[in-house]
C-alpha cells in the first residue's frame, strides 16, 4: 500500500514492483505482488482502473492501482501500531 | 484519428516521403509500407508517429526481429484506439515467432491468474520482455527470463486459485481453458 501512494498516480503491476525493490532490495514476482493486491482489493482497502494503451508496452493497457479512503484508516492504523509497538525498544540490546 | 488509421496515415505526408525512398515504386497502403519495409520505415516514419499519437519517446532495438515486435504492437495499438478488433499480426509481415514471450509460459500464467489481473500480469511480463530487447539483451536471454518470471509468478497465483477454487475446482477450471 506504501509503495501504492509513492507511486500515485502511476502505480501499476511494474511501477509497484519497482518501488519494493528499490526500497527492499527484494525482487517479488508479479504473481506475488498481484495475489497481495487481490487481497487488499477484495478488502475495499484499494482499487484499481485500467489506463489508456502506450506504445512503450505494446499496446497493452496498464492497470492502476489507487488506496481507498478505507484503505487509508487501514493503513494509518497499522503504521501508527507498528510505531506504539517499536517505541522505546532497543534491538540492539534484544536476546539473540 | 478518424477511421482506419493506416489509411489516415497513408495520406499523410511522412508516408508520401516514405514512398519517395522507395522511388515511387513502393506499396500504396500503410500495412504494406509497415511491415514489408520494417527496418526502413523505423527512421523515417515510426518515430513521428509514436511521438504524435503517443507523446512518447520510444527506443529500438537495431535487431530487425525487435523492430518487427514494436511495429506489431504498435500496429494492434493503433488499431485498438480506433475500435478495431486486434489482428495479433498482419498477413504481410515478415515476422519471427522467436521474437515474442514464450507462448507455454503465458499459457501457464494465464491458466492460474484470476481473470481481473490476468491481462495486468500477462502485460506486466510483456513490459519486462519489451525493456530486456530494447535495452540490448538477446531474444533468446530475455525469454528466458521471461519464463523465469512466469515460473515465479504462477507460484502464488496457483495458491490463490487453490484457495479460490479448491483442487477439484482448479483442475476442472484448468481443463476448460485447455478444451477452450
Amino acid at each position: 500500500m506504501l509503495a501504492i501512494i509513492r507511486r500515485h498516480p502511476n502505480a501499476y503491476g511494474v511501477s509497484i514492483r519497482d518501488e519494493i525493490k528499490a526500497r527492499t532490495e527484494k525482487d517479488y514476482s508479479f504473481g506475488s505482488i498481484y495475489a497481495a493486491l487481490e487481497r487488499l482489493e477484495d478488502r475495499g482497502l484499494i482499487k484499481s482502473r485500467e489506463g489508456e494503451a502506450t506504445a512503450v508496452r505494446g499496446g497493452r493497457k496498464k492497470l492502476y492501482f489507487t488506496i481507498t479512503g478505507s484503505g487509508q484508516f487501514v493503513l494509518r492504523a497499522s503504521l501508527s501500531a507498528v510505531d506504539a509497538m517499536r517505541d522505546g525498544v532497543d534491538l540492539e540490546g534484544a536476546p539473540a | 484519428l478518424i477511421g482506419d488509421p493506416f489509411a489516415t496515415f497513408a495520406e499523410g505526408p511522412n508516408c508520401a516521403q516514405y514512398r519517395k525512398k522507395l522511388d515511387g515504386t513502393g506499396p500504396q497502403t500503410r500495412e504494406q509500407i509497415d511491415f514489408t519495409k520494417s527496418a526502413r520505415c523505423i527512421g523515417g516514419v515510426l518515430e513521428p508517429l509514436v511521438e504524435e499519437y503517443f507523446h512518447e519517446i520510444v527506443t529500438f532495438n537495431k535487431k530487425e526481429v525487435a523492430q518487427n515486435v514494436i511495429l506489431l504492437f504498435l500496429y494492434d495499438t493503433l488499431r485498438a484506439s480506433q475500435g478495431f478488433a486486434k489482428v495479433g499480426r498482419s498477413p504481410t509481415l515478415n515476422y519471427d515467432r522467436e521474437s515474442e514471450p514464450p507462448r507455454l509460459a503465458e499459457f501457464l500464467v494465464g491458466v492460474f491468474a484470476k481473470k481481473r489481473y490476468r491481462v495486468a500480469i500477462l502485460s506486466d511480463l510483456g513490459e519486462d520482455f519489451d525493456r530486456d530487447i530494447t535495452a540490448g539483451m538477446s531474444i533468446s536471454r530475455a525469454r528466458w527470463r521471461y519464463r523465469a518470471a512466469a515460473l515465479r509468478s504462477i507460484g502464488p497465483q496457483a495458491y490463490a486459485a487453490l484457495k479460490r477454487l479448491g483442487f477439484v475446482g482448479l483442475v476442472f477450471e484448468a481443463a476448460r481453458r485447455w478444451i477452450g
